[in-house]
């Protein structure tokens, strides 16, 4: 069933995958703590294929957002390269404890981190990182044009030993848990690390594409990639993105951060649903 | 020009993909029907990594040799990623 072309499958793994890009275009999160229950619980998909199509799709989010140009303006490059290295030195790590660590500890633990990533979220909604364009960012702050205000805005990165290490233990639980690790990123950099909503979710964005590729080439080596569920998926993915894009550029910051709170704490309820 | 690969690189894969659907759906028991897919979807997964080894010549170019260090470091780290989980 899933290798053949149905209208209904095109239609259901496009939609998922829309959700996923809108998500990862406005909020850098990879989607995949969403597509990987709905592949496996909805239709069927065994984990491993699902976990594939998941791979896929972050990977495509990331090049929707790397490749804009609304996007380019946001990425901070350098931040980008520093924490995916940490990341990229995490996941390597989650491969080697992956079996040491009780699946269901992990997921509870997960879970209580999303919780309370959402409530700091909630109860920051009003902070802003944004600084005068006047004001000096230091080696690895920047500067971004804000379209709801017009005004060019600069930002500095602070507590960066914290953006790293928060960086790594998301390469980790990634490789763990079959995330792209945005979720843990984007809170972290944004409520105690300077960085400001926007530049936060575009550079997330395009650090989980990095982060996505060696597991997806393995998968893709090994013949775990169901073709048309993945295209139908990435297709979806390159709408919603667009959309997403869209929407975190002329959304205010304060009802990204909303929404970033609601998300995270959907994925604690989805991870405790999915407890063994 | 190597921003034009990255830009056109979405287009193409989306283009490879769609090709590929329509083919399975025209042509299901064809082998090579799900070719363009698997082109499309290998040219999406090149991509991040393409962007990283761009970043790291252009530094080297500029002589950037802390960023350049640090973007060859990543792609270090993604190669043994790559080899620990095929082991």
């Amino acid at each position: 069933m899933l290798t053949e072309v149905t209208f209904s499958l095109v239609l259901f793994a496009a939609a998922a995958g829309a959700v996923a890009g809108t998500l990862g275009g406005m909020l850098g999160l990879g989607g995949g703590v969403f597509l990987v229950p709905v592949l496996v619980q909805v239709l069927g998909v065994p984990m491993p294929q699902a976990v594939a199509v998941s791979l896929t799709t972050v990977i495509a989010t990331s090049n929707a957002v790397s490749g804009s140009v609304a996007g380019r303006s946001l990425i901070n490059m350098r931040l980008g390269f520093l924490l995916e290295l940490a990341t990229a030195a995490g996941g390597l790590l989650g491969g080697f404890v992956a079996t040491a660590i009780a699946p269901r500890l992990l997921m509870i633990t997960f879970s209580l981190v999303m919780a309370g990533m959402s409530v700091l979220t909630f109860l920051r909604r009003d902070h802003r990182n944004n600084l005068p364009s006047s004001a000096d960012p230091g080696t690895w702050g920047g500067r971004f044009v804000d379209e709801t205000s017009g005004e060019t805005v600069a930002y500095r990165v602070e507590r960066m030993p914290l953006a790293i290490g928060t960086s790594f233990v998301a390469g980790t639980l990634s490789t763990m848990l079959g995330i792209g690790g945005g979720v843990i990123k984007v809170p972290v950099l944004n409520a105690w690390c300077g960085v400001p909503m926007r530049v936060a979710s575009a550079t997330s964005a395009f650090m989980i594409g990095v982060t996505a590729t060696s597991g997806a080439l393995i998968y893709f080596g090994r013949g775990l990639l169901l073709p048309v569920l993945a295209a139908s998926a990435v297709l979806g993915v390159r709408l919603g993105s667009s959309l997403g894009l869209r929407l975190g550029r002329q959304w205010p910051a304060r009802r990204l951060k909303l929404v970033l709170a609601v998300v995270l704490l959907v994925v604690s309820a989805m991870m405790v649903a999915r407890l063994p | 020009m190597i921003e034009q690969f990255f830009l056109r690189s979405g287009q193409v894969s989306t283009a490879l993909l769609v090709a590929g659907l329509a083919a399975l759906w025209l042509w299901p028991g064809e082998p090579r029907s799900a070719a363009p897919i698997y082109a499309g979807l290998l040219l999406l997964m090149v991509t991040p990594i393409t962007r990283v080894s761009v970043a790291c010549a252009r530094y080297l170019r500029a002589g950037d040799r802390q960023s350049a260090a640090l973007t060859f470091a990543i792609l270090v780290v993604v190669a043994l990623s790559g080899w620990a989980a095929m082991r």
